[in-house]
C-alpha cells in the first residue's frame, strides 16, 4: 500500500533515457594518410591539431599532438628524439611499431589504441600518439604540458586549523591529494568519462571494503547513463544523484577540500571527482553534514560541540527569524515585553508599510546586494557601503523601514554565512516563512516549519533516509551530530554511513 | 524497483505519543465527566489498561495473519470486494482528521483568539496535512519521532516552570465523589484515541508493532499524567471550569526573561495535530490508491481535503456543541468497529473460507 | 509547468490575505496596560483605561517615560459596554493581552460581587491569568494616573509594589488567577488595598492592608497587621521587618529571613483542631542596646518574636474566619482532604462549620544572625 519506488538513474520520472548501445567505433586504418584524412575532417579547421609528419626507416609516420595540451620539451625529448634517431630499415612497420613501444619511448604513460575514437580523447588529454603507415593501430605517450592552477587554500573552505590544499581542476592532480592522505590499496579511483561530446573524466573514489556495493551500482549506474551532452562541471553531474529533483535541500555535497573528501570516503560515503574542477562531489550526503566542517574535528571537543550548537541555532535564527517577528508583530503583539512593544509600535509608526513587506522588501534589497558584491568583487566594498548607507542608515531615517527590522536582518544575514552549505534554501525558505509569518501568524510559521521537517524526513538519499542518524534515531551516532565527542570515542563508533537505521544499505541486511 | 516501507517500533510509538499528547493538550476538563482533577490521573491510567486491552484483537489478528495488513488481508479474502474494507478505512480516516480540525478550530479561534480568519487558518493546516500525504508513512513517522520529542521537552520544562505555581492545596482528594466518575471518565476519553482503529492497517509495515504500542499507550499516559499533575497543580479546582484547563495552567508559565511561553503550548500542540492529520492522511491516501489505482491520487487528496473543511468548517459548531452525545456515541462505535470487529470479522472470513476449501478437498 | 502554477498561485493567495497586505493590527488598537474599575451609580461602571500611546511615543526614542501611557475614561453598564464606548470614544479597539493590573474602587467592591465585576476579564481570551488584582480607597483613576521616572509604563510600578510587598509582608499580591481558583469554591478571594498618599510629582502608591471577600462578595478588612499574619499563613512572607518594642530599653528591630507555614488537622468529633505551626528565622536589623545580644536576651528576643507572629496569626484567623465567616486560608479544602468524612454533603455550610473548629497556633522562631556589629564596647571600664 505505501510502497515507493527507490529511483534508480534509469527509472526516475522525467528522466531523460540514453540512447541504447554505444556509437559503433571507427577502427583506425592501417594507411597513414587516411588516419590523418579522418582526424582532420573530424577537428575541422582547429588550428591545435599538430600533426607533425616524418620518416621512421623509409616509412611514412607521423606525431599527433594537441599544441597546448603537452609539454614540447618533453616532446622532443621523450618522444621526437628517440624516434628519429632509430638507424636501419629492416623492420616490418608492424616490428617498428613495436620497437618504438617496448625500447624506444621513455613515456611512463603508454597506451595502444586501436579506434580512432580513443585516440582523440587521449590526444585532447595531453598525448602524443605516433603513427605509423602501414599500423593500424598508435600509440600514445602522456606528456601533458598544459597550463593549470596550482595547489591553493580552498576559498569557499576556509579553516582555522588543517590542511591548506584545495582540489584544482586536474583530476590527476586531485587523485594524488587523495592518494597521498590514504596510503591504502583499499582507496579505490574508478576512472569513467561522461558527456558524450566532453568525454569528461569522472573519478569515483571510494574504499573497498567500507562503501556499499548497492551504493556503488547505483551511483557507477547513474553515471554511466547520464544523458548530458557536455559535463563541465561537478554542478552538471549532481542533479542525476538526487532523488527528489525538486526538493530544495541537495542531498549531494561538494567539497574543496581532499581531506575533508578522505574523511567521507572512510565512512563508507563515494566521491566523486570531476575532471576541469576543484569541486568533489560527495553521495550519499545526510541533512547533519551540513552542520559539520572539517575544523570540528581539529579542534578540542568541547568547542567543537559548542560551534555545532551555535550551528544549529544560527540555521533556525537565518531560516525563522524574520518570519517569527513579522508574526509576532503583525498577530502577535502580546509577546513582546511591555518595553520592546514601545520600541515595536515606535518603529510600526513611523514607517508607511506593512510589515511583511517592510521585511520582504529588506531581505530582497539584502540579496541583491550580496549578490552584486559576489559577482562583481572589486566592487564588494562600494556594494556594502551603499548597502550600509542605504539600509542601515538612510531607510531608518527616511522612515522606510523600522530599526529593529535592519537589526533583525543583519542577525538573519549574519547567521546564514554560518552555514555556506545551507544559504541556497535558506534565503529561499526565509521569504516563504515571512509571508506564512505575515498571512497567519505563528501557526503559519509552525504549520510551515513541520511540513518543511515532513518534507526533509521524506528525503531519501539512495537508500538512506536523509535525516538519519536523528530520525530514525541511530543513537551511537549522536556523538558526532549535536556534539563531536572526543576522537577516543569516535573512533569506536566506526561508523558508516550505509549502516544508520532506516537505511536499505545496511550491511547486515537489516531492516529497521 | 521498489522499496517497501517500514517504520520502527519508536517511531510507532512517536505516532502514538503525538496523537495522544496533541488531544491531552486541548484536554476539556468539563468533557470528561470527571468531577475532580486527581480522579482524572486514576482514569488516566484505567484508559491506558483499556486502549492496551482493545488492542488485544488487533494483537491476535497480528498472530493469525502473519504480517499481512488487514486491507490486503480484505483482498485476500473477498477479492474484489476488499476494496469496500479500503473506502471504510479511507472514511475512517477522514472522521478522524474531521474531528481534529474541528478541535483545531474551537481551540485556535475560542483559546487563542487570533485575528486571523478562522477559515484560512484551516485551509492552512488541511493543505499542509494532504500536501504531507504525499510524502509517505516515513517522512510522517520521522516527522512523528522529532515533534514528539520537542513535545516531551516542552511539557517538561513547562512543568518545571510552573513548580513554582504549584500548591498542594490545589489537589482535590481522590475518589471524592467514589470510583464512578474515574471509570467515566476513562471512558469518555477512550474513543479520543480513535488511530487504534488503523492499527492492524499497519501491521506490515511495523516491526514489533505490539511493542511499539504498548510502549506509546504507556508513554504517553505517563506524559499526559505530567501534564495532568500540572495544570491540577497549578489551576485547582478551576480547571474543571475552563475549557482548555492546560493552555489556561501555562499562560502563567515564566521563567526567568521568558515570558508569554504558553506559546511553546501552541507550537507543539499545532505541530502535534499537523503529524497527526498527516498520518491519518497519508493512510487516507494509501487505503484510496489500494482501491482504485494510482493515477488519480492528487484527487483523492483533493477530495479528501475537501471533505475534511467542509465537515470540519459547516458542521464544526454543530457537531462539537453535540460532543458528548452523538459525536462520543459515534467515534466510539466506530473505534469498536475498526479496532475489534474487523480483525475478528477478517479472520473469520478466513477460517470459513479455509473450511470450505477443506470440505471441498481443496489444498489450503 | 504545474508546480510553478502552484507556486504562483499560492505566492498570489498569501498577497490576498489582508494581513499580509495592511499594517499590523495593533496600529488599530489601544495597548492596555492597566484597568480600573468605578462604581458610577446609575450609570453602572466607570472605567479608567491606561494605555500606550502609540502615536505619541512614534518616532521618539527619548523621553518615552513622560508620554508612554495615557489615561482614558470611559463608563457603561457593564464593564463590557463601558469598554465598547471606549471605542466609539476613541475610534479604536481595546488590546488587554498587555494588560497588567486591575484596580477596582471600594465602591465597586461593595456594589457587586468579584465575579460578576471580572467576569469581562475572566471570559475574555485577550486576558490573562497573571494579571495582578487590586482595590483602591480611592477612585481606581488616582492609582492609575500616578507616573514614576523609575518605569516606562506606570502599572509595572504597582505590579512591582504588590509583588513585592507580598514577599515583605506588607500587601496581598492576588492575581486573576488566585480570584478564579476562589471562585472555584476552594477558598475565599482576598485582595490587597491601595491607596494614593501625596498630590502631583509627589504622589505615590501606598498599601492599606486586604479587602476580604466571602462568596465573591465584599465582607471587611485586615489591616497591616493582620494582612501580615494572613500572608504567614499562606507561606507567602520571605522577608520583612519586625518591630518589638520591648518594655525596658529601646525598640530592638528583627529581619525576617525565612518563614515557613505548616498547616496539619486533626478530627474532633463533627469538626477539626487545625494546628498552624509557622517556622521562622530573623536576624537583628538594628538595636542600640549591646545587652539584648547576650544569649539570654537573644533567646527572650526569639520568644518576643515568637508571640508578635502568633499574634497576628491569630488576628488573622479570628477576623477572617470568626468575624468574617469566610475561608481565605483554604481550611474547607484541607479538610476535604485529609478528613473528606466530615464535610461531605455539607460542602456549602463549611464556611460556618469553620467557626466550630479549634486553631492552634505555634510559632517556632530563631535569631540566627546579630549582624556584623556584636554591639561590645572595648573600652567600657566596668
Amino acid at each position: 500500500m505505501f510502497h515507493k519506488t527507490n529511483f534508480t538513474a534509469d527509472a526516475r520520472p522525467g528522466h531523460v533515457q540514453p540512447p541504447s548501445g554505444p556509437a559503433p567505433a571507427t577502427p583506425i586504418s592501417a594507411n597513414l594518410l587516411d588516419n590523418l584524412v579522418y582526424l582532420r575532417t573530424q577537428f575541422g579547421i582547429s588550428s591545435d591539431l599538430m600533426i607533425r609528419e616524418i620518416h621512421l626507416c623509409g616509412y611514412q609516420a607521423a606525431v599527433i599532438t594537441m599544441e597546448g595540451m603537452v609539454n614540447r620539451h618533453i616532446l622532443a625529448d621523450a618522444i621526437l628524439l628517440p624516434i628519429t634517431e632509430i638507424k636501419g630499415s629492416k623492420r616490418t612497420p608492424a616490428e617498428l611499431m613495436e620497437y618504438i613501444r617496448d625500447d624506444v619511448l621513455g613515456s611512463g604513460d603508454m597506451i595502444q589504441v586501436r579506434t580512432m575514437e580513443e585516440l582523440m580523447n587521449l590526444i585532447a588529454s595531453g598525448f602524443a600518439a605516433i603513427a605509423i603507415d602501414g599500423v593500424d593501430y598508435m600509440i600514445l605517450g602522456g606528456i601533458q604540458g598544459f597550463a593549470m592552477r596550482g595547489v591553493s587554500e580552498p576559498a569557499s573552505e576556509v579553516m582555522i586549523r588543517g590542511s591548506r590544499e584545495g582540489f584544482t581542476e586536474v583530476i590527476r592532480i586531485n587523485l594524488s591529494m587523495l592518494r597521498r592522505r590514504l596510503k591504502t590499496p583499499d582507496l579505490i579511483f574508478e576512472m569513467m568519462k561522461a558527456g558524450k561530446t566532453s568525454n569528461t573524466d569522472v573519478c569515483l573514489c571510494y574504499m573497498r571494503g567500507r562503501v556499499s556495493e548497492k551504493l556503488l551500482r547505483n551511483v557507477r549506474q547513474r553515471i554511466e547513463n547520464l544523458p548530458l551532452d557536455v559535463v563541465l562541471d561537478s554542478g552538471y553531474i549532481q542533479p542525476f544523484l538526487e532523488n527528489k529533483h525538486l526538493s530544495i535541500f541537495t542531498s549531494v555535497n561538494t567539497t574543496e577540500r581532499p581531506d575533508t573528501l578522505c574523511g567521507k570516503i572512510s565512512e563508507g560515503r563515494i566521491g566523486i571527482l570531476v575532471d576541469g574542477t576543484p569541486f568533489a562531489l560527495i553521495v550519499p550526503y545526510l541533512f547533519v553534514e551540513n552542520f559539520q566542517a572539517m575544523d570540528d574535528y581539529t579542534m578540542p571537543p568541547y568547542y567543537a560541540s559548542f560551534l555545532r550548537i551555535l550551528k544549529y541555532i544560527a540555521f533556525v535564527v537565518s531560516l525563522l527569524l524574520p518570519g517569527l517577528y513579522v508574526a509576532i508583530g503583525t498577530h502577535h503583539p502580546e509577546m513582546f515585553p511591555p518595553v520592546l512593544l514601545l520600541s515595536y509600535l515606535n518603529a510600526d509608526h513611523t514607517t508607511p508599510f506593512p510589515l511583511t513587506f517592510e521585511a520582504l522588501l529588506i531581505h530582497f534589497l539584502f540579496e541583491i546586494m550580496r549578490e552584486a558584491g559576489l559577482r562583481f568583487p572589486r566592487a564588494g566594498h562600494a556594494v556594502s557601503i551603499v548597502g550600509a548607507l542605504v539600509i542601515g542608515q538612510a531607510a531608518v531615517e527616511a522612515g522606510l523601514v523600522g530599526a529593529p527590522m535592519v537589526i533583525i536582518l543583519a542577525l538573519t544575514a549574519i547567521s546564514s554565512f554560518i552555514l555556506p552549505t545551507l544559504y541556497a534554501p535558506i534565503s529561499i525558505l526565509r521569504f516563504v516563512f515571512i509571508l506564512l509569518g505575515g498571512a497567519l501568524g505563528l501557526y503559519g510559521i509552525l504549520l510551515g516549519a513541520t511540513l518543511l521537517l515532513c518534507s526533509i524526513c521524506a528525503i531519501d538519499v539512495m537508500g538512506i533516509p536523509y535525516t538519519a542518524p536523528v530520525s530514525p534515531l541511530t543513537f551511537k551516532a549522536l556523538k558526532d551530530v549535536v556534539i563531536r565527542a572526543d576522537w577516543r570515542q569516535l573512533w569506536k563508533n566506526k561508523f558508516r554511513v550505509q549502516n544508520v537505521k532506516g537505511s536499505d544499505l545496511r550491511d547486515d541486511g537489516k531492516q529497521p | 524497483m521498489e522499496k517497501t516501507v517500514k517504520i520502527s517500533p519508536w517511531q510507532l510509538l512517536s505516532l502514538i505519543l503525538v496523537s495522544r499528547i496533541a488531544v491531552a493538550l486541548t484536554y476539556t476538563g468539563g468533557a470528561a465527566g470527571v468531577a475532580h482533577g486527581t480522579d482524572r490521573m486514576v482514569s488516566l491510567v484505567l484508559e491506558a489498561g483499556l486502549l492496551l486491552l482493545l488492542f488485544l484483537p488487533t494483537l491476535w489478528y497480528i498472530h493469525a495473519a502473519k504480517g499481512i495488513g488487514s486491507l490486503e488481508y480484505a483482498y485476500v479474502q473477498f477479492g474484489r470486494g476488499g476494496a469496500v474494507v479500503a473506502v471504510l478505512y479511507a472514511l475512517y480516516c477522514l472522521y478522524i482528521q474531521c474531528l481534529d480540525l474541528m478541535q483545531f478550530d474551537h481551540f485556535a479561534s475560542t483559546a487563542m483568539s487570533p485575528d486571523i480568519p478562522r477559515v484560512v487558518l484551516c485551509i492552512a493546516l488541511v493543505a499542509a496535512a494532504f500536501v504531507a500525504a504525499f510524502y509517505g508513512l516515513e517522512a510522517a513517522a520521522r516527522t512523528a519521532a522529532v515533534v514528539v520529542f520537542l513535545m516531551t521537552l516542552v511539557i517538561v520544562f513547562l512543568g518545571l516552570s510552573l513548580i513554582p505555581d504549584m500548591k498542594a492545596l490545589n489537589f482535590p482528594p481522590l475518589f471524592y465523589d467514589g470510583v464512578a466518575p474515574v471509570i467515566e471518565g476513562a471512558l469518555e476519553n477512550l474513543p479520543r484515541f480513535l488511530e487504534l482503529g488503523v492499527m492492524a492497517l499497519l501491521v506490515p509495515y511495523v516491526k514489533g508493532m505490539s511493542r511499539g504500542y504498548s510502549a506509546g499507550i504507556l508513554t504517553a499516559a505517563a506524559v499526559v499524567l505530567v501534564m495532568q499533575v500540572t495544570l491540577v497543580g497549578v489551576l485547582g479546582d478551576y480547571s474543571e471550569m475552563v475549557t482548555y484547563p492546560y493552555y489556561t495552567a501555562v499562560t502563567i508559565a515564566h521563567s526567568s526573561m521568558l515570558q508569554r511561553l504558553d506559546i511553546l503550548v501552541a507550537a507543539i500542540w499545532l505541530a502535534g495535530i499537523f503529524v497527526k492529520m498527516a498520518f491519518m492522511a497519508v493512510l487516507f491516501l494509501g487505503c484510496l490508491r489500494q482501491a482504485f489505482g494510482d493515477k488519480l491520487k492528487i484527487l483523492y487528496v483533493a477530495l479528501g481535503g475537501a471533505v475534511v473543511l467542509v465537515v470540519g468548517l459547516i458542521l464544526g459548531d454543530t457537531l462539537l456543541a453535540a460532543e458528548h452525545g452523538y459525536l462520543w456515541l459515534a467515534s466510539t462505535i466506530l473505534l469498536l468497529a475498526f479496532s475489534v470487529v474487523l480483525p475478528i470479522v477478517l479472520l473469520g472470513a478466513n477460517a470459513v473460507r479455509v473450511k470450505r476449501r477443506k470440505e471441498r478437498g481443496e489444498a489450503v | 509547468m504545474r508546480t510553478w502554477f502552484l507556486l504562483v498561485a499560492v505566492l498570489l493567495g498569501f498577497v490576498m490575505i489582508p494581513s499580509c497586505r495592511e499594517k499590523s493590527q495593533i496600529n488599530n488598537r489601544v495597548v492596555v496596560t492597566a484597568v480600573g474599575i468605578d462604581d458610577a451609580a446609575e450609570e453602572g461602571c466607570a472605567l479608567s483605561i491606561q494605555a500606550i500611546e502609540a502615536l505619541k511615543i512614534a518616532g521618539s526614542l527619548t523621553n518615552q517615560e513622560d508620554n508612554a501611557t495615557g489615561l482614558y475614561q470611559t463608563q457603561g453598564e457593564t464593564v463590557s459596554s463601558a469598554m465598547k464606548s471606549f471605542v466609539t470614544q476613541t475610534g479604536r479597539n481595546t488590546y488587554l493581552m498587555q494588560n497588567r493590573a486591575i484596580v477596582l474602587s471600594m465602591d465597586q467592591i461593595q456594589k457587586q460581587p468579584l465575579q460578576t465585576t471580572l467576569d469581562y476579564f475572566l471570559r475574555n481570551t485577550e486576558s490573562r491569568p497573571g494579571v495582578y488584582l487590586a482595590v483602591s480607597r480611592g477612585s481606581p483613576d488616582e492609582v492609575l494616573g500616578i507616573k514614576t521616572s523609575s518605569y516606562t509604563i506606570p502599572s509595572e510600578y504597582l505590579v512591582t509594589l504588590l509583588r513585592e510587598g507580598q514577599r515583605w509582608g506588607y500587601s496581598a499580591g492576588t492575581t486573576l488567577l488566585d480570584a478564579e481558583r476562589a471562585f472555584s469554591g476552594m477558598f475565599d478571594a482576598y485582595l490587597p488595598i491601595v491607596r494614593v498618599e501625596g498630590e502631583g510629582d509627589d504622589a505615590s502608591i501606598q498599601m492599606d492592608g486586604t479587602a476580604v471577600f466571602r462568596e465573591g462578595s465584599f465582607v471587611g478588612e485586615l489591616n497591616a497587621e493582620e494582612t501580615r499574619g494572613l500572608l504567614f499563613i499562606q507561606n507567602a512572607i520571605e522577608k520583612g521587618a519586625v518591630i518589638l518594642e520591648r518594655e525596658e530599653g529601646p525598640p530592638v528591630t528583627l529581619e525576617l529571613q525565612k518563614s515557613r507555614t505548616k498547616i496539619s488537622l486533626e478530627r474532633t468529633g463533627d469538626t477539626a483542631a487545625f494546628t498552624i505551626r509557622v517556622t521562622a528565622k530573623a536576624e537583628i536589623a538594628e538595636e542600640s542596646d549591646g545587652d539584648s545580644l547576650a544569649a539570654g536576651n537573644l533567646r527572650e528576643l526569639s520568644r518576643e518574636l515568637e508571640q508578635s507572629i502568633e499574634q497576628e496569626v491569630r488576628a488573622a484567623v479570628e477576623k477572617t474566619v470568626m468575624d468574617y465567616g469566610c475561608d481565605v486560608f483554604g481550611f474547607g479544602r484541607r479538610i476535604m482532604q485529609k478528613e473528606p468524612g466530615l464535610i461531605r454533603g455539607e460542602e456549602d455550610d463549611w464556611p460556618q462549620k469553620l467557626k466550630e473548629c479549634a486553631y492552634h497556633i505555634v510559632v517556632d522562631a530563631e535569631i540566627r544572625s546579630i549582624g556584623t556589629d556584636t554591639g561590645a564596647k572595648p573600652n567600657q571600664v566596668s
